[in-house]
């Protein structure tokens, strides 16, 4: 019995050893493909929006492919690895450049995996391509091989306060130092990272911050924070969260009756299609600032109705979320600057798009493309989106907006 | 018993010497990393066996002090320059100090009392790194900043990286050899197969347990130091993670615990069959995990001691089957018959 069972265990061994040495050899050889490493977290915690933002580079490099290829008929091929911590992704950024000989790794979805890999990277001359983690720090490294066409978690928290200032000061008829502000947000990196921010811009614009509400993410009670912010009566209430917590503080202000005249969630679970779901009509009038989704104005962002084409065909289903869309953008970006270079050299490639430029309104998000000397690119934003009959639509800025915004949100009792 | 004791010395040895010469031989940087982590979770595994696999404490918390002494080194380097080093010596003191305050009152918990207690302290230490910002940057974790240098305990190759590690591995494990012959460890011998016996012996119990806490938890912060170093990213969910616990545990567990070799052999064992099925099935999220579970639930099952008693067991079963064989065959030698073992 033991002895069959060894038998079982090391043959088990042998065949995933087998597995992973064949794609390894497959290699070198051929010059007309040229490789990208791929780092997602595609397992774990992660593993659903990093999955749909893998997607997107996926459709960008099938689509070009497609249509020719870039520098003169070379394909592109993506590597895909799984990093569903920062500890794998060394490792996966670590087998990429030495096993399969990557110059140039595209990713990554989660900040810290973005932090662990583009170590690596930095210290093997490899360029790291960001294209939807958004932690400030990613370029505020210096690191000479990070380039990141994704706006970072700052821009989120300006689009708010200045859209706080310039729209919704006037649609309630207050002068904007007269709003008060509140916030509530979960307290890992993403929550806590947006709401240090907001705090600093509305400080900066002079606008009265009310209260500010923390908690964690896996909380099966809010209804301390529901009272607390009801307490503090903001005209504004920004919110941070993932989907559950969402859907959580929604049910609650419901039971308690906190109505608040503004609500602007920040990207996270106030995006999501589950989110709507579950709240039905209630989530409608709800604000959110995040990635470009879906209901936009399709004359700003060329490229979009194609894309979403191409992901029906190849998945059979409807994107999930904005972040396939934000990839797909940033990757054809990286395959414009890969085409003029002709090769994957790092050095070329970053010389390449720092020169490479495109005014807003002329990408699938409408993004326009201006790299600073960090790697960061200063013309992608966040846009604002309301929920309008049970779909997100962008309302701000002008160009990219399909529909005109209807604030205050009606109270509990006015809903039908 | 001497040549028995000469014999695993030498294997000892020459295990310690093929080590030695890998990075000559390996260049790839991927297997270098894997042999580093291999390394590295030999070393925190070996420090949580001489907590749980001598002294009985099952710990499901030792990433409390792996965590502290990655956060301590850091933030003494990043807010006040000191070397690494240093900061190695602040960790061990500081993870020492700690182990010794959460050890002695949650020692009177037996069982998985104690198991628990450990879980709900890793779980505190997690959300005070989380919400004292001011100290630890909070949720959004530290980066070190990279300055190659063996003061500051970064390199840009993989092989310093590698020796430190051994070195590491070498401590806790000649740590872990000197109490497996010691009094000591047959006193926590004592204490985990039966502590009313033991004190009834009259072994100091609680001040037993209290030493191997403070071994266990000082190493345990050592690597933490190494870890920092070698990642250069720390975050709470990533320092403090009780899926990070638990498999420290586990590769003891499917070593062998309560044996000197026990977490090296699980290390070597599952830490490249976890990076294996990854790179291998990357194509399909997931299947990696469901591979490697399959295989925990395999030797858990089948091998519930460990692959290294089992190991034994089985040896010397077969050597007193081949003695038997020997004795039968030649009647009238059975007094003779330890001598023919001996020499096998």
């Amino acid at each position: 019995m033991k002895r069959w069972l060894s038998f079982l265990l090391t043959g088990l061994i042998a065949l995933t050893t087998a597995c992973s040495g064949s794609p390894a050899a497959g290699g070198g050889g051929e010059k007309e493909v040229l490789q990208i490493g791929a780092l997602y977290p595609l397992t774990g915690s992660s593993a659903l929006l990093g999955d749909e933002s893998y997607r997107g580079a996926e459709l960008a490099v099938k689509l070009r492919n497609q249509n020719g290829g870039v520098a003169g008929g070379k394909t592109v091929e993506l590597v895909k690895t799984d990093a569903p911590d920062a500890n794998a992704a060394q490792a996966e950024a670590d087998r990429l450049i030495t096993q399969k000989g990557v110059k140039l790794i595209l990713g990554s979805y989660s900040s810290s995996i973005s932090f662990a890999a583009s170590e690596v990277t930095e210290r093997n001359g490899v360029l790291y391509w960001e294209l939807g983690a958004v932690s400030d720090q990613v370029t505020e490294r210096g690191y000479k091989y990070v380039i990141r066409t994704n706006p970072p978690a700052s821009h989120f928290s300006k689009i708010e306060i200045d859209y706080i200032k310039d729209v919704v000061a006037e649609k309630l008829g207050k002068n904007p130092s007269d709003l008060r502000i509140g916030i509530v947000h979960e307290d890992s990196l993403y929550g806590t990272t947006v709401a240090e921010f907001v705090k600093k811009y509305a400080e900066e614009a002079n606008l009265k911050l009310a209260t500010i509400q923390p908690y964690n993410l896996k909380s099966v009670d809010l209804s301390s924070v529901v009272l607390n912010v009801k307490e503090a009566k903001p005209d504004v209430l920004i919110g941070v969260s993932y989907l559950n917590d969402a859907i959580l503080f929604w049910r609650q202000a419901k039971e308690l009756g906190l109505d608040v005249p503004v609500f602007i969630g920040t990207g996270g679970g106030h995006t999501m299609s589950d989110f709507q779901k579950a709240l039905g009509k209630d989530v409608d009038g709800i604000l959110n600032v995040d990635f470009p989704q879906y209901e936009i104005n399709k004359e700003y962002t060329p490229g979009l109705d194609d894309f979403v084409k191409l992901y029906k065909d190849t998945y059979g289903e409807e994107p999930r979320s904005g972040h396939s869309l934000a990839n797909f953008m940033g990757t054809n970006v990286l395959l414009d600057v890969i085409d003029q270079v002709g090769d994957i050299d790092p050095d070329k490639l970053r010389e390449a798009a720092m020169n490479y430029k495109l005014e807003p309104g002329k990408s699938a998000t409408g993004w326009g493309i201006q790299f600073d000397e960090k790697g960061q690119n200063k013309l992608g934003q966040p846009y604002v989106h309301q929920w309008i009959d049970g779909k997100l639509v962008v309302v701000w800025p002008k160009g990219a907006a399909l529909k005109d915004v209807t604030l205050p949100m009606p109270k509990w009792s006015e809903r039908q | 018993m001497k040549r028995a004791v000469t014999k695993s010395t030498l294997l000892w040895l020459l295990v310690l010497l093929i080590a030695l010469l890998i990075p000559v031989v390996v260049e790839n940087k991927f297997y270098m990393h894997t042999l580093i982590l291999i390394l590295f979770y030999a070393a925190v595994s070996g420090s949580w066996n001489i907590l749980a696999g001598y002294a009985g404490q099952l710990s499901l918390g030792h990433a409390i002090f792996f965590g502290l002494g990655a956060y301590t080194s850091t933030l003494l380097f990043m807010n006040g320059g000191v070397s690494p080093w240093i900061g190695m010596c602040a960790a061990l003191a500081l993870c020492m100090l700690v182990g010794a305050c959460i050890g002695y009152p949650c020692f009177r918990l037996k069982g998985p009392f104690f198991t628990l207690a450990t879980l709900a302290f890793s779980e505190v230490i997690r959300l005070v790194a989380s919400f004292w910002k001011e100290l630890t940057n909070g949720a959004v974790g530290l980066n070190i900043p990279f300055q190659a240098g063996f003061s500051n305990l970064m390199f840009r190759g993989k092989e310093p990286y590698y020796y430190i590690a051994l070195g590491v591995l070498c401590l806790v494990i000649a740590v872990t050899y000197w109490i497996d012959r010691s009094k000591m460890g047959a006193y926590l011998i004592a204490i985990r197969e039966n502590e009313e016996a033991a004190d009834a012996l009259g072994i100091p119990i609680t001040r037993y347990k209290l030493y191997a806490v403070l071994i266990s938890s000082g190493l345990a912060g050592i690597t933490g130091v190494f870890y920092a170093q070698y990642i250069l990213f720390i975050e709470p969910e990533a320092m403090f993670n009780v899926n990070f616990s638990v498999q420290v545990a586990l590769i003891s567990i499917i070593g062998g615990m309560g044996t000197v070799a026990g977490p090296v052999l699980g290390a070597v064992l599952m830490i490249p069959l976890n990076e294996l099925l990854r790179s291998a099935f990357s194509g399909l999220n997931g299947l990696n995990f469901f591979l490697y579970g399959i295989v925990l639930i395999l030797v858990v099952s089948f091998i519930p001691n460990g692959i290294l008693p089992t190991l034994r067991g089985w040896l010397s079963k077969k050597r007193a089957n081949r003695h038997s064989q020997l004795t039968q065959a030649i009647p009238g030698t059975q007094k003779g018959g330890g001598q023919v073992d001996s020499a096998n």
